[in-house]
């Protein structure tokens, strides 16, 4: 009866959690060497972003202020036909601010992980830092050079709960730095759909972090999109009540 | 020549009987006229107004526009791309268009609209619905469907938001001023049209100078086919498409197909009746005439002659009412052309359900007049062959013997 019981269990974890926890340890310390420089619960930031479309491109600057994964504001600075747009996440919600028609709109929190301004890139992917280690399994699969520069190669498999598009994620990690030098995004078919890879890693404040970063969608050519960071505060002074909807349409 | 002279005396010895016999030919040929006046009239007016308003002879694209409908797949810079189709030869106007879906906003309310942009080549009746020019310059102001309007609650001088997706999926969001609303006979048309010139839509969409459609007109608009050919080979490869009015408007072409074949139903039963007519006026003549015509060959006429004496006159009765009709039917479809029926009350609302402006309009083209006086024509001679057979087969001593009706 209780070896019944047992193997129940057992089953049970089999059945229902097959990938949480799983992973190996090695790749495990690689990732967590990667993503400690984002362990941080405010961030305040300086974008600008280049969208390169065949035959067309578009800059844009914007300014992020992020506290751990509940909040966020993104505010647009540049250029003028946008600029004094703002985004707000708070928790689950989303709002979109737009001041040309003086009218707050809330948003689909679905709309996170949307191309965000005709980008290639999310908002997720602008504003949340960490969750490559929370949300995923991780393997190592050895090595490689990258631009010359060796690297461990890691494959990140989703975990069943987490928010995420892709089968796989395989990124590599610069051996000296832990930096993450490259991302690729696989989708369910097994096919790359996107790519980013991230340069200039130089400091900003005590962290090592890319002032450049590059997302080419694969299935389609000729577009990309680059952001070079100009500015990161880590932890920067945030007065109570700054991620609200008054707060958004002040921001200058 | 002599059978000429004797036939036309003929026709106006007894002239009641001739008018009698053209004045059918008068009936079949007008109402024949009318029918098909109107047909045509009505259809190439909804077809002309369609490429006048809202279509061109030709439509160039980018790839992939008429799938998506959407404003990524604008053309961004339409000044090369304008100068090759202008050089081209049997262009006579381009013009460029900005669509791009929106959400009008007014208070609460909300309404789907499709922002049109135009430019200043666009077709005159559209340009007419545009604030006018110096009010262009004044400011972000916007003219639109009077049904959208209503539906917003917003008058002249209100001021309405639009929403949309900008170019490469930016969010597009302005105020814009209503200094124009006006009435489309069209509802669909009416309940979403909202017009702009084009540089201002162009700076909303976040591609100054852009265009989703280049509008081409042809000096003729049966040369389109011929164009869309020779140019498609130039602008394939610069990722373009490239249609004609036929591909647009394919859905009401068919439309007018059906129409047509219903008028033809219509039109084949009026000629049987108005055959009986004219039948019923020659078998009359030959019975007035048979005594006549026995009496002409007892003094020695050939029969072969009588018939082309006969048949002769048939062609001057046929004839003379041939052209009374047409000078029957001429004023009566000019006045109408150029004073069209407009409908009202329920049959209206019927034609604005499918999308078709309730007016009728009749055409003075040619090719009416022409096919249907071939028509009645033929039918005619057909008919009044049947009286020469019928003098071929006269036993002529009998007919002579006959008393005179």
């Amino acid at each position: 009866m209780r070896v019944g019981l047992c193997l129940l269990f057992l089953f049970n974890l089999l059945l229902f959690h097959p990938e949480d926890n799983a992973g190996d340890e090695a790749a495990r310390q690689i990732m967590r060497r990667a993503v400690e420089r984002f362990d941080v619960d405010a961030i305040y930031a300086e974008f600008t972003m280049k969208v390169i479309r065949p035959g067309w491109e578009s800059d844009m600057r914007f300014k992020v202020w992020t506290n751990t994964e509940e909040y966020a504001l993104v505010l647009i600075t540049d250029p003028p036909r946008e600029r004094g747009q703002a985004f707000l996440k708070r928790g689950d919600d989303l709002w979109h601010w737009i001041p040309s028609i003086d009218k707050t709109i809330k948003m689909s929190a679905a709309l996170l992980s949307q191309p965000w301004m005709g980008s290639d890139f999310s908002l997720n992917e602008l504003i949340r830092n960490s969750s490559m280690a929370n949300d995923y399994a991780h393997f190592d699969l050895g090595s490689d050079t990258l631009n010359g520069i060796y690297c461990h190669v890691l494959e990140l498999r989703p975990n069943q709960t987490a928010p995420v598009v892709w089968e796989s994620i395989r990124m590599w990690i610069d051996v000296d730095h832990f930096d993450q030098l490259q991302l690729g995004y696989y989708d369910h078919s097994g096919q790359m759909a996107q790519l980013l890879q991230a340069s200039g890693f130089q400091k900003f404040g005590d962290r090592r972090m890319p002032s450049r970063m590059e997302m080419t969608p694969m299935n389609k050519s000729g577009s990309k999109t680059i952001i070079e960071i100009e500015t990161y505060q880590f932890n920067p002074i945030l007065e109570p009540g700054f991620f609200s909807l008054q707060n958004m349409r002040r921001l200058r | 020549m002599l059978l000429l002279k004797l036939a036309w005396r003929n026709s106006w010895r007894n002239s009641r009987r001739s008018i009698i016999t053209a004045a059918t030919v008068v009936t079949a040929l007008f109402f024949a006229v009318m029918l098909e006046s109107l047909n045509k009239g009505v259809t190439d007016y909804l077809i002309d107004n369609e490429i006048n308003l809202y279509t061109a002879h030709l439509e160039v694209h980018r790839e992939g526009y008429l799938q998506k409908r959407n404003i990524d797949h604008a053309i961004a810079h339409t000044h090369e791309l304008g100068s090759i189709l202008l050089s081209f030869r049997g262009v006579s106007t381009i013009s460029r268009r900005m669509e791009m879906l929106v959400l009008a906003s007014q208070g609460d309310q909300s309404m789907p609209g499709m922002l049109v942009g135009i430019d200043k080549a666009a077709n005159q009746h559209l340009k007419k619905l545009l604030p006018s020019e110096d009010h262009i310059l004044a400011g972000r102001k916007v003219s639109m469907g009077k049904g959208l309007a209503e539906k917003l609650g917003l008058s002249l001088g209100d001021s309405v938001v639009l929403i949309g997706q900008s170019y490469y999926g930016r969010i597009a969001a302005d105020i814009f001023l209503v200094s124009n609303i006006f009435d489309v006979p069209i509802k669909d048309i009416n309940e979403r049209i909202i017009l702009a010139p084009i540089e201002l839509v162009g700076d909303f969409a976040g591609i100054p100078g852009g265009a989703t459609s280049i509008l081409v007109t042809m000096h003729d608009r049966e040369m389109a086919d011929e164009a869309q050919k020779d140019l498609y080979s130039i602008l394939v490869n610069s990722g373009f498409e490239i249609t004609t009015w036929k591909d647009i408007l394919s859905g009401r072409l068919s439309a007018f197909k059906f129409r047509r074949a219903g008028t033809m139903v219509f039109k084949g039963i009026l000629y049987i009746i108005l055959g009986f007519g004219i039948l019923g006026a020659i078998l009359l003549t030959y019975h007035e005439r048979r005594h006549e015509c026995g009496m002409l060959m007892a003094m020695g006429l050939k029969r072969s002659k009588l018939a082309v004496m006969l048949l002769l006159e048939m062609l001057m009765v046929a004839g003379f009412g041939i052209l009374a009709g047409i000078f029957t039917v001429l004023p009566v479809v000019s006045f109408f052309y150029h004073k069209p029926i407009r409908l009202t009350g329920e049959l209206a609302l019927a034609m604005e359900q499918f999308n078709v402006e309730p007016l009728l309009v009749m055409s003075n083209h040619f090719s009416v007049f022409l096919t249907n006086i071939l028509m009645v024509f033929s039918l005619t001679l057909i008919l009044s062959g049947l009286s020469l057979g019928m003098v071929i087969r006269l036993k002529w001593i009998r007919a002579a013997n006959s008393n005179k009706l």
